[in-house]
């Protein structure tokens, strides 16, 4: 008896499909890649290095209730990926990053489509996540308000990046290696790139 | 009933961002992977811009003749003038897995006098085997220097590792050190920031 149900053998093409935009999204986004980010760096003359953490797609959301950080988000055109380019996106592709291209968000589904559902906590049908998700929107945007930080404490872009950069190694040629445990405190990994001593 | 079903939930989705937001901050404020910034120059060393013209934080959070940096900046959490890092109030997580690195970042070394300046950055640990970071492009190591003039208002990022001895870990007083930004074509002082990590648990 198998421990995955048949339905898993029709989605395989599928899955397949969406594996191979996950490997698009690395590619577009993080480091040592980040050939979307490296455009735009370049386009935008910013002097910073490439990776997941120059197109920010959690700070500008908490800024949306921070009125004077709209200045900021227009001398800095980057921000604007998650608040204006994705939901303009979204308006002819439909949840085409969030769904398709985000890695951050895929690595999660494809490490749960590993266990075999019986082991799953299933709350679909049980729980509607709607409003938990939407009150997690608000609280997130209104943290800093009460003294909390939420976007980049618990950051899944970056511990994304570190698994990748774990796996590829950073730009100063180091070998390859898991980087430090940075997902398992809550702070901000700053991104960028390990120098020499 | 069914819209305070609705509610509640989303009252719990709130509550759970602010809950765990809280709980990361009162981490991130005194003993993991604390952030500050830094001003410089400081202390009458050259001459600096008006809050106002600054920018940023400066901007919003000070009076019009309000014209004065703190010794070694303010810090983005916590005190001024100081930065402690207190390795005994690690959480529980951190304390098990990785107690002996410590990290300290600031994506805010700013430049708040009136010229542009390419800055030298000192870290001066207790001799702690130390490594540093940045996503600058303009940065070169050998010389711990910007290759880039940082204009007024403009800001520099870097962050620091140090690897702290088991042997060290008990002591209530593991380092006192300094950070220091010096104008790197002048070799000037423009700042510097007391950098101290300590074990209030020690004993």
């Amino acid at each position: 008896m198998s421990l995955y149900p048949k339905v898993y053998r029709s989605l395989r093409r599928h899955w397949l499909y969406r594996f191979l935009f996950f490997l698009l999204g690395i590619v577009l986004l993080y480091a040592p890649f980040a050939l979307l980010t490296r455009l735009v760096l370049w386009l935008t003359g910013t002097p910073l290095l490439p990776d997941v953490h120059r197109i920010c797609m959690r700070m500008p959301i908490q800024w949306l209730a921070q009125p004077w950080m709209y200045g900021t988000m227009i001398e800095q055109p980057m921000y604007l990926g998650s608040v204006l380019v994705l939901p303009l996106a979204a308006l002819f592709a439909g949840p085409l990053f969030c769904g398709w291209l985000c890695p951050a968000g895929g690595l999660t589904e494809y490490l749960s489509r590993l266990v075999p559902p019986r082991f799953q906590i299933d709350l679909a049908g049980k729980v509607n996540a709607t409003p938990i998700r939407y009150g997690f929107t608000v609280g997130m945007m209104g943290a800093s308000f009460v003294g909390a930080n939420v976007c980049c404490s618990f950051c899944n872009f970056t511990h994304t990046q570190n698994i990748i950069s774990g796996i590829f190694g950073d730009f100063t040629g180091q070998p390859p290696r898991l980087q430090r445990l940075h997902g398992l405190c809550p702070g901000v990994q700053p991104g960028g790139h390990r120098l020499p001593p | 009933m069914k819209r305070i079903g609705l509610w509640s939930l989303a009252l719990l989705g709130f509550g759970f961002a602010i809950g765990f937001g809280l709980w990361a901050q009162s981490l991130f404020t005194k003993a993991e992977l604390m952030h500050f910034s830094v001003n410089f120059p400081s202390e009458g060393r050259a001459e600096t811009t008006s809050c106002c013209n600054v920018g940023g934080p400066w901007a919003r959070e000070h009076g019009d003749d309000w014209n004065d940096y703190p010794a070694g900046g303010l810090l983005a959490y916590g005190d001024e003038g100081a930065l402690v890092v207190d390795v005994g109030q690690q959480g529980l997580i951190k304390r098990t897995l990785q107690p002996g690195l410590i990290s300290i970042s600031s994506h805010w070394l700013r430049n708040v006098g009136t010229q542009p300046y390419r800055i030298q950055i000192e870290m001066d640990m207790c001799g702690l085997d130390m490594e540093w970071l940045t996503f600058e492009a303009n940065w070169d190591q050998e010389t711990q220097s910007s290759t880039r003039f940082i204009e007024p208002g403009d800001t520099f990022s870097m962050d620091w590792f140090f690897h702290i001895p088991t042997e060290q870990r008990n002591q209530a007083t593991i380092c006192a050190g300094e950070l220091r930004i010096l104008d790197a074509d002048t070799g000037d002082l423009l700042t510097d920031l007391p950098v101290k990590i300590v074990n209030s648990k020690a004993g």
